[in-house]
């Protein structure tokens, strides 16, 4: 929690147009309270503002989770910018949560951006969110499927039509009011900020892509097993996502607005195509060229397709072996504590990328997929890190 | 003005549970094609197999270029003088040594589109006083590419 305050503070950017609010749960107990509270009064000095706000405990109509958290605190600082008379089209809100460290350069980067976009309102800003923060520490196959997640954010922040809200982005508060906040309603608030601000604004909604990463932790806990299970915990909720699939059918299809069908029909087409692509395409990919072979064991073309598969998938290798590559040098510092092997294993563990795209790609989608078809809806399960225990949410306010 | 909450699930419709259970009835049928396609005819099944290799192989090398490309854009977009840019587009004079080409071009912009008293004073926001102070340039044109 802390290292996130510390690192908005160090940013080039100056802490005197930051207005820094520490969003907590009622649900957490004393303690996290005393957390905010002590963060409040050693930091609060530094910034234009510091709020610490409780998200009161239990509240209906809402799931457990971190949009209700982060909505509350949105209100409040509402009423706060009413009271100072400050526009909030001249504030932009960034949502961290309590393992984020912006890059020192997110800030002015950010800023840039929103003042320079012809339609600010109805736009939001995408930094890339890193994992790798305690990537030294993590096992092997949370490193992978970590450093896959970071590239595969730097790959999205390159295709801006594509582009949706994901984890730590920025919205202003004008837009935000307009929204209503976020919703409070589902564990995935992040990516669905965006169907809810597309649909509000009738299709005038745009992302930008900010280059500038926001550094989060890897999966971690202290046990191995345990370890595992939150990983998978952590993409299945990200996979839960494919709710929105009904949502926007819902609000595009059945209700009236004035987005123009084109738009929506290839919209909802990347919606639906991307989260079928999540499930399927690692196990076909990997696995769909030997039924063909075992069922029919005559079959010629049945014999030649493991072999053309796995001739693909050599020269693939080759854009596995680019990502590797840059992921090496996209690592931060090895601690002092390592010793240089650990070099070695962190390129070797790229053995566990086909397993790792099984389970935590394949696998989690299928299963979040699976129980929205069934109904059993998903709350929330907060993907335990290791840098912090504490159940609190930073939205950090930012000019 | 029309609801964009998330219906609560004893709301949910008919309709509406059908593009739940869209996905992951897509997934459980494309997944079980490579077999039930073999039970029919192992050709099929391989042509099925090949076209969807083949469509991810082209698809492989675009996300490999994009990533290239991101990493490229980060580093640079990481180093860039971004207080000074600022100052720049605060000012509107592009004053920054060696800024990227697209800075100029976003201040010709900026001030093109930059509301005044006269313009549209509907759309005007006064500057406060506050350190809040910089203001966004607004118009309804269609966003280009920034960078």
């Amino acid at each position: 929690m802390e290292p996130t305050v510390q690192s908005v503070l160090d940013s080039s950017y100056d802490p005197k147009k930051i207005i820094l609010v520490l969003a907590y749960e009622q649900r957490g107990g004393p303690e996290v309270e005393a957390t905010a509270k002590g963060l409040v009064k050693k930091y609060g000095k530094n910034f234009y503002h510091t709020q610490a706000v409780m998200h009161p405990w239990p509240m209906t109509g809402e799931v457990i989770g971190k949009g209700g958290n982060i909505t509350y605190a949105g209100r409040w600082l509402k009423t706060y910018l009413e009271e100072e008379k400050i526009d909030p089209l001249h504030v932009l809100v960034t949502t961290l949560d309590s393992d984020n460290r912006p890059d020192k350069q997110y800030l002015g980067a950010l800023t840039y951006t929103y003042c320079s976009t012809e339609d600010p309102k109805h736009s939001s800003y995408q930094p890339i969110p890193m994992f790798l923060n305690n990537i030294w520490d993590a096992p092997a196959p949370m490193r992978v499927v970590a450093t896959g997640n970071s590239f595969w954010n730097v790959i999205l922040s390159m295709r801006q039509h594509m582009l949706r809200n994901f984890s730590s982005h920025a919205q202003p508060m004008a837009a935000l009011i307009d929204t209503d906040f976020w919703s409070v309603r589902t564990i995935v608030e992040d990516g669905h900020q965006f169907w809810r601000s597309w649909f509000r604004f009738d299709g005038i909604y745009e992302v930008y892509p900010i280059f500038v990463p926001i550094y989060q932790d890897a999966v971690l806990t202290d046990n191995y097993k345990k370890t595992l299970k939150m990983q998978f915990i952590q993409v299945r909720r990200w996979a839960w996502g494919a709710s929105d699939i009904a949502y926007f059918a819902n609000q595009g299809f059945f209700k009236m607005n004035n987005i123009p069908l084109h738009k929506k029909i290839s919209k909802f087409g990347r919606l639906l195509e991307g989260h079928i692509s999540w499930s399927t395409a690692p196990l076909i990919l990997l696995l769909a060229a030997f039924p063909p072979l075992f069922l029919h064991p005559q079959s010629f073309v049945g014999n030649e397709l493991p072999q053309f598969a796995s001739a693909l998938q050599r020269v693939a290798m080759v854009g596995i072996l680019i990502s590797l590559f840059l992921s090496m040098r996209a690592l931060p510092p090895k601690p002092e504590r390592y010793k240089r092997r650990r070099n070695f294993w962190m390129v070797i563990q790229w053995v566990y990328l086909p397993i790792t795209s099984i389970a935590y790609g394949s696998f989690a989608a299928i299963y979040s997929q699976t129980r929205l078809m069934f109904g059993w809806y998903l709350g929330w399960i907060i993907t335990e890190k290791a840098t912090k225990s504490e159940r609190v949410d930073v939205g950090s306010l930012l000019k | 003005m029309r609801s964009i909450e998330i219906p609560q699930p004893a709301d949910r419709d008919f309709k509406y549970r059908l593009f739940e259970i869209l996905p992951g009835a897509l997934t459980w049928i494309i997944l079980s094609l490579p077999i039930t396609l073999s039970i029919i005819s192992a050709k099929l099944a391989t042509y099925f197999v090949i076209a969807y290799l083949l469509l991810w192989f082209a698809r492989a090398i675009g996300i490999d270029i994009r990533a290239l490309q991101g990493w490229r854009n980060m580093n640079t977009h990481k180093n860039l003088p971004w207080k000074k840019l600022n100052q720049d587009l605060e000012n509107l004079i592009a004053k920054t040594l060696n800024a990227p080409r697209w800075h100029a071009r976003n201040l010709r912009r900026v001030e093109k589109n930059i509301p005044t008293p006269g313009s549209n004073p509907a759309r005007f926001t006064t500057p406060s006083s506050s350190p809040f102070g910089m203001n966004p340039a607004m118009s309804w044109n269609p966003p280009s590419n920034l960078f």
